[in-house]
């Protein structure tokens, strides 16, 4: 069985995100999963605690907060803070951010898996209540705890697409959050496992999903699905069978212009090799094809459009009703 | 709950060095409360930039209703360089709070009851104060208190006048034996810049805690109990029940329209009472 959750983004209105928050437990909700679209909406921190205080049951996580724009105490203490609130029910997704919301910002990581790895290792050793001092790419830090007298649990998940980031994970992260075409997902988990070992890691799929039962935006989800190909790196392109002319395209639109120029260029083809859509049996049907190939767990959405609300009820009920089968 | 049922107009939440981050902090208390303003700061835009400042508190404000108030500031430049973030020079500091500032004003600028203060100590910082809502100084001494709204010069009705010192109000106050409000008050008198230290004599006194923090590199026990408690107690609040309606009545006639308690007073249950026992004392 696996984990059914489901992921926002901060930019979402508030009505939308209140209302998952309001209704998670009721629809049987087991994880929501918060994206940071950096600098824009809502504030990461702040809409992840209002998820915890509104839920009991479900588990809550950032997925992720960049830590290329943060400073790592700051997350270090956003985490703890989150933690004592969740009541153990707060999970630390963590990552560099994505390709094109740092080319935006105009940062550049030069050894981007020796910084995610310190970033790792330091929060670990800080939740473990001890005092760090290190020196790396993205963040300095001397002498610095969290002033607690005991180790806290919090998860540390990662948002990672390539190679080495994936082997990365399987080496340190507890958990990670994966997203693309099903030939990259069995080729990302197998990946992770064979470096984890005998270590249970968590494999989280956020994949966009469409409801087309509902009257969800085909519009909106092409923006979606284009954004998605723009930030796939060029050894994942490399696993699909798809016209990767088209997706150089697609990538240069997205960076020069942003993904509502993007999604001109998207086809049927695309949306179904990087989206989850169809009818709430299909959908349903494919989360399980993805928990076959190893996922722990499946969050729909976003993009959320049309009725979104009722869609994403039934969608659960499915998911539910099956289960009890 | 208990400060908000007890009549407290406002609760403050520090930010670093601070453990808990205070946005995250605020929310649960406006989930919690209903009728005071919550303050969240000081939040340091060397920490966090302009852009998060704005979308911390917009947040709250969308999340919880128009209740909250900033204040930013740098923040101890010791404290700081822990977490790899630079200070700059006294100049540029300045300049950088003042660039913040508009920046962050210009952000919330749709939210018009969000108040955001400067927490200033030097002449330069007072200044640039009068651009924000109101100033929030972090020391205790009435004489020092005067020197800063002489310096303010003319205001606008509406600015604030607000002091935020280390706070430690109660039946019996031993100032002295309490180590967490000397640490408090000594990293703010030891941070102070050469030319405030020199204005109010504090120079030399300093001397020997401002060598060892340079030795030691950090401020721990031995540096704070190289500092005179005389000096302590201008950077922070020791009074028991009966004094502080005195000394809050010397603020107001100094013409000081804000004050808030600073840790550790808020930290237990039992010093919310104390504060708000006291409110109501010097209220009734």
């Amino acid at each position: 069985m696996y984990r059914a959750s489901v992921g926002i983004t901060t930019s979402m209105e508030l009505s939308a995100t209140n209302w998952i928050g309001r209704n998670a437990d009721s629809l049987g909700v087991e994880g929501i999963w918060v994206g940071e679209d950096i600098g824009l909406g809502q504030e990461t921190s702040i809409l992840t605690a209002s998820l915890l205080e509104n839920t009991t049951n479900a588990r809550v996580g950032t997925g992720i907060i960049p830590i290329s724009v943060h400073n790592l105490s700051t997350i270090a203490r956003t985490a703890l803070t989150l933690q004592e609130l969740g009541r153990g029910r707060f999970v630390l997704g963590i990552g560099l951010g994505g390709i094109q919301d740092l080319q935006r910002l105009g940062k550049q990581v030069e050894r981007p898996v020796s910084a995610l790895r310190d970033a790792t290792l330091s929060l670990k050793r800080l939740f473990n209540s001890e005092s760090v001092t290190v020196e790396s790419e993205l963040f300095t830090l001397t002498d610095y705890s969290l002033r607690i007298s005991q180790s806290i649990e919090i998860p540390i998940f990662f948002g990672v697409r390539g190679p080495q980031m994936l082997k990365l994970a399987g080496k340190i992260a507890d958990g990670v959050i994966l997203s693309g075409p099903q030939e990259y997902l069995r080729y990302a988990i197998d990946t992770i496992d064979k470096v984890a070992s005998k270590r249970e890691i968590e494999k989280v799929v956020w994949l966009p999903t469409i409801p087309t039962f509902k009257g969800g935006s085909e519009k909106l989800a092409k923006q979606v699905v284009a954004l998605v190909v723009a930030d796939t790196p060029e050894q994942v392109l490399d696993l699909l069978d798809i016209d990767r002319e088209q997706a150089i395209k697609i990538r240069e639109v997205v960076a020069a212009s942003g993904p509502k120029a993007g999604a001109e260029f998207i086809n049927q083809q695309f949306i179904d090799t990087f989206a989850i859509s169809g009818t709430k049996e299909h959908m349903v049907d494919r989360f399980e094809e993805v928990h076959r190939l190893g996922a722990t767990e499946v969050v729909l959405g976003p993009p959320f459009s049309g009725e979104w609300r009722q869609a994403m009820t039934e969608i659960f009920e499915e998911i539910h009703r099956r289960r009890d089968v | 709950m208990v400060a908000d049922k007890g009549g407290m107009n406002s609760i403050w939440i520090t930010d670093y060095p601070a453990v808990r981050v205070s946005p995250i902090l605020a929310a649960v208390i406006a989930e919690k409360t209903k009728f005071c303003r919550i303050g969240v700061g000081l939040l340091s835009p060397l920490i966090y930039t302009p852009k998060q400042i704005v979308q911390y508190m917009s947040t709250l404000i969308r999340h919880h209703g128009n209740r909250f108030d900033l204040m930013i500031g740098p923040g101890d430049k010791t404290r700081l360089t822990d977490i790899g973030v630079e200070y700059g020079g006294g100049s540029t500091i300045v300049t950088r709070m003042a660039e913040s500032l508009e920046s962050i004003q210009e952000g919330l600028c749709d939210f018009e009851d969000c108040r955001v203060f400067l927490g200033a100590q030097g002449p330069k910082m007072i200044e640039t104060s009068k651009k924000s809502d109101g100033v929030l100084l972090n020391y205790s001494d009435p004489e020092m208190i005067r020197w800063a709204i002489e310096t303010l010069g003319n205001i606008p009705d509406s600015f604030e006048i607000g002091i935020f010192p280390p706070t430690l109000v109660g039946n019996s106050v031993h100032c002295n034996e309490q180590l967490s409000i000397r640490a408090s008050a000594g990293v703010v008198a030891l941070g102070m810049s050469p030319s405030l230290k020199k204005r109010f004599g504090l120079n030399k006194a300093l001397q020997p805690a401002a060598s060892l923090l340079n030795e030691r590199e950090k401020i721990d026990e031995s540096v704070i109990n190289l500092i005179d408690q005389n000096i302590i107690d201008r950077f922070c609040i020791c009074k028991t029940q009966e004094e502080i309606c005195n000394r809050a009545n010397q603020y107001g006639n100094l013409g000081v329209t804000l004050i808030v308690f600073g840790p550790p007073q808020g930290a237990t249950l039992d010093g919310v009472k104390q504060i708000i026992h006291a409110k109501k004392a010097c209220e009734a």
